[in-house]
């Protein structure tokens, strides 16, 4: 099989306090940690897992981003995928979910693939709609939230989380899944990835090689405007009551001044 | 009368002893090829060192006096098993040529007295070696056939020759045949069974005696008896690096393998390390691992190694109840060895500093975390954001290194990058606990008060410091480590810097012990040897009026099994005008706290937690404080403390911070405020 997968370089999630530059409305990405997207690497991983059972698949990862985006496509690269391909342009700065669905369709669409693999979402932008989208514009079926997956005679049967537990689902190849979070733990590279890595080929597209014109994606093409970032409400701190004998008396108070009693 | 008889006897000895040597020789020599296939490691040059070693744990026996009663017997019967070798030769060459007497000392009364004498109390040493294993049972002893076939052997051989000696008096008088001890108080006896009978009875338990010896020489490579010869070379051979530095892998990214996965890639020491090992278990018994119910036992390591050999080399170890499921496709880790145990070492080096024979246990239980780390990819799941924020941040928390120097905002702290040309006589090397954990931020802050108390001249590196690369490195992420430890190297070299003070042991060790692989040689103190030493020069002077019996100290293992400073901490506590209440595992044998070696940032799933395993001694001492000097420590006791409830009864306080405390108002106020 030929496995294609999804990723994203994002600021690292689990250090980086966002910042975001008030005129652009986008990530100020300097002197952050960029890093393979953590949701990308549990996609890869499931992935990976279908690839290793197979044992004659190759796996492919394909990313948009600006030139220093091959970092995370190297990083995908040490935890095993064979190959990457980076989508970068300037032109492709300022995409919407839309844009950046073509550019990744595009892309693909000359790859080749009988099963793609997305992130449901990516840990930065967070719109959801990229899997699907990539999925209408290659006219493939689009499997969401899935958390395992088997292929056998070209169908895929997996498990969907919904809200009351599992659906099971069965489909044939090729198709898209995006992967549920937190469904695989992702591997750290072993050293001998890491150096292999190295030497694992990654091909550029530029939106001339993928036909696409400047009205198709980026600042330009986008059609989706972000107007107002808002910073999230700070929690509260709660009060803490210690009980020298009128602890409940005390309590019922608080609770009396904020209207709940 | 020649006890071979005749020249038919004569040559059935010879055949016999032939017949010995040579199965002895096939058999070692099986097992020295696939030691000397093991990986290089240079263990030549310090002679004077090896020597020195090779006179007092070998010839004094010093390791094995640590446990009186059974280092007197094992001393006599080492020193009884060198003298009667002198002895055997006599007797052999006394059947092999029918009849004769090594020159000057042959027949000579002392040296037969003598001889009687050793083995006698031999005889009574192994017998309490037996009564040991019988009824004292130390938990960490675990007895094999192998045990009783060694201790029998030898006894009986013994007792072989003291009969032989008897019925020999008994049948020609004991001077007719030659005076010993042994005739003049069995012969009369004896020689009631009348002549005919006594000289069966001598020649019969020469033979025995004889055949014994023959038969323990061929038994002792395929047992754990081997280590009468491979123990002293291992104690000669033991490493005289710093015991804190790690071996480093070279070339990394050019390696076709990394740690060790299979028994072959340990180096032929480590092969040799299983060849001595008795099984004494003293490893066992200090490991804060094995006390708290972990799968760890260092001992089972260096047995499964050797085990692992053994089956490698084709040879079959005898009177062993688990050699049978061992092939030499049995996989090491996984076949052998289970991860669990591997993760389970704090690398405190509690059983390196208890074994007799200079078994070296930790840096085999890293090459095969390195194996899990850069091979396999098998590792305890919370490892990996450790790794992934080591690569990223360059601290083990998730925490963003441009915030590494906020805990010393308005401290007006030298950095040196802001300040390149005002020179600092000292670096504080702060260390990712200090710069970001809140309760060691404390302890860094005491630290700057107390060094700026002094008017010491010192810097911190800010943002530009990062994590020495000890956690990666002892969880077996050498290629992390390495990166690591060559950034700061260059960093601290651009700066020019010279001498290092740090709160933090492992901080300390790695800069001190093994950055010099990396080119860095910089001159490292722990912060309990500059206070100390500001206090002895009266540089700093602190108000005293503590209780005296108020303290006790906890020595963090990388500080004193791996550095060996055991006395500055007890220094500074003694500046406060206390003394320190030793807790009944101290020094050399303190019992580790459970945050060495990556523990700290690993779950304990396992077990008791060894950091209540180590406040039980803390509370045991009934001190209300409990003085520190490492920050994995200190967090593992306010774990600790504060999980078992024991907050109104012991607190743990770093030596800066107790020192911090008691500076005398003036200097404290000059000190900035903090």
């Amino acid at each position: 099989m030929r496995i294609l997968v999804c990723v994203k370089q994002v600021p690292d999630p689990n250090t980086v306090v966002y910042q975001i530059d008030p005129g652009t409305k986008r990530l100020v990405r300097d002197g952050v940690t960029n890093v393979l997207d953590p949701g990308a690497e549990v996609a890869l991983e499931a992935a990976l897992q279908l690839a290793e059972r197979d044992g004659e698949s190759t796996v492919t990862v394909v990313a948009m981003g600006p030139e220093d985006a091959e970092d995370a496509i190297r990083r995908a690269l040490a935890m095993g995928a064979h190959d990457g391909a980076l989508i970068t342009d300037d032109a492709l700065a300022g995409s919407d979910a839309l844009g950046t669905a073509k550019a990744l369709a595009a892309a693909i669409g000359q790859i080749g693939f009988d099963i793609i693999f997305c992130a449901t979402e990516s840990t930065d932008g967070y719109s959801g709609m990229v899997p699907g989208m990539v999925a209408e514009l290659l006219g493939i079926p689009h499997l969401s939230f899935i958390r395992s997956l088997e292929v056998r005679d070209g169908v895929l049967t997996g498990q969907r989380v919904i809200a009351l537990g599992y659906q099971t689902v069965q489909c044939p190849l090729p198709l898209l899944v995006a992967i549920a979070s937190g469904s695989h733990e992702a591997r750290y590279p072993a050293l001998k990835g890491i150096m292999a890595a190295k030497r694992k080929k990654v091909e550029e597209y530029t939106l001339a090689d993928l036909d696409l014109d400047p009205d198709d994606a980026g600042e330009a093409g986008a059609r989706e405007r972000v107007l107002e970032l808002l910073p999230v409400e700070e929690r509260q701190a709660g009060v803490i009551v210690e009980d020298n004998g009128d602890g409940a008396a005390r309590i019922a108070e608080l609770l009396r001044q904020r209207g709940v009693l | 009368m020649s006890p071979t008889i005749n020249i038919a006897g004569q040559l059935l000895l010879l055949a016999l002893i032939i017949g010995a040597g040579a199965l002895f020789a096939v058999r070692t020599a099986r097992l020295y090829r696939i030691m000397m296939a093991g990986a290089p490691t240079t263990r030549r040059g310090d002679e004077g060192t090896r020597l020195r070693r090779f006179a007092t744990m070998v010839l004094g026996q010093s390791k094995m006096f640590e446990k009186p009663a059974i280092g007197v017997a094992h001393f006599l019967i080492f020193w009884g098993f060198l003298l009667l070798t002198v002895s055997v030769v006599q007797i052999m060459l006394e059947g092999l040529l029918g009849g004769f007497s090594l020159p000057a000392i042959g027949r000579a009364r002392w040296f037969i007295a003598a001889n009687d004498i050793i083995a006698a109390l031999v005889i009574v040493s192994l017998l309490y070696a037996a009564y040991r294993r019988l009824r004292v049972r130390p938990w960490h002893l675990t007895t094999q056939l192998d045990a009783w076939i060694i201790l029998g052997a030898i006894g009986a051989h013994l007792t072989a020759l003291l009969l032989a000696e008897g019925f020999a008096a008994a049948a020609f008088g004991n001077e007719g045949y030659h005076w010993s001890l042994a005739g003049a108080a069995l012969g009369g006896p004896l020689a009631a069974l009348g002549p005919t009978g006594a000289r069966i009875g001598y020649v019969a338990f020469w033979w025995v005696h004889v055949l014994l010896i023959l038969g323990l020489v061929t038994y002792i490579p395929l047992s754990k008896h081997f280590h009468i010869i491979t123990s002293p070379l291992n104690v000669y051979f033991r490493s005289t690096r710093p015991k804190g530095e790690l071996p480093k892998i070279e070339n990394i990214e050019e390696a076709e393998h990394f740690g060790v996965g299979q028994v072959q890639q340990f180096t032929w020491k480590d092969i040799l390390d299983g060849y001595a090992c008795t099984e004494c278990g003293r490893c066992t018994a200090a490991c804060p691992a094995t006390l708290t119910g972990k799968p760890l036992d260092p001992k089972k390591i260096i047995v499964d190694t050797r085990l692992a050999t053994y089956a490698q080399a084709g040879v079959r170890m005898l009177g062993r109840r688990e050699t049978r499921a061992i092939t030499p496709e049995t996989p090491l880790i996984g076949g052998l060895i289970g991860d669990d145990e591997l993760w389970s070492c704090t690398t405190c080096m509690a059983c390196i500093e208890a074994c007799p024979v200079a078994i070296e246990h930790v840096p085999k239980i890293v090459d095969m975390r390195r194996n899990l780390v850069l091979e396999e990819t098998r590792f305890p799941p919370e490892l990996t954001k450790v790794f992934n924020s080591l690569e990223r941040n360059s601290n083990p928390f998730g925490l963003r290194a441009r915030t590494r120097a906020d805990w010393a905002k308005g401290l007006g702290l030298t950095i040196l990058g802001e300040r390149p040309d005002e020179p600092v006589d000292v670096l504080y090397w702060v260390g990712c606990y200090g710069s970001f954990d809140e309760r060691n931020v404390r302890v860094a802050r005491a630290l700057s008060r107390v060094l700026r108390a002094a008017g010491i001249n010192f810097g911190i590196l800010g943002v530009e410091e990062g994590c020495t690369g000890d956690p990666a490195r002892r969880a077996g992420n050498e290629y992390l480590y390495q990166v690591l430890a060559q950034g700061n190297v260059e960093t601290l070299q651009g700066y020019g810097v010279k001498k290092i003070v740090t709160a933090c042991p492992h901080c300390m060790n790695t800069i001190k012990n093994e950055y010099p692989q990396f080119g860095g040689d910089f001159e490292v103190v722990h912060h309990s040897q500059f206070i100390a030493d500001l206090l002895k020069s009266g540089r700093l002077k602190l108000d005293g009026g503590l209780d005296k019996r108020a303290i006790t100290f906890h020595d963090p293992c990388y500080l004193g099994r791996y550095n060996d400073v055991y006395d500055a901490p007890r220094e500074v506590v003694n500046g406060l005008g206390a003394e320190v209440t030793e807790m009944r595992r101290s020094r050399n044998k303190a019992l580790c706290c459970g945050g060495g070696g990556a523990r700290a940032l690993m779950e304990e799933r396992i077990g008791k937690k060894m950091s209540h395993n180590r406040l039980d001694d803390v509370l045991e001492t009934g001190c209300g404080t409990l003085a520190a000097g490492c920050p994995f420590c200190i967090t593992m006791f306010e774990d600790a403390i504060g999980s078992t409830g024991n907050a109104e009864r012991v607190q743990v306080e770093d030596l800066a911070e107790l020192v911090a405390a008691r500076l005398p108002k003036e200097s404290a106020g000059a000190a900035a405020a903090d």
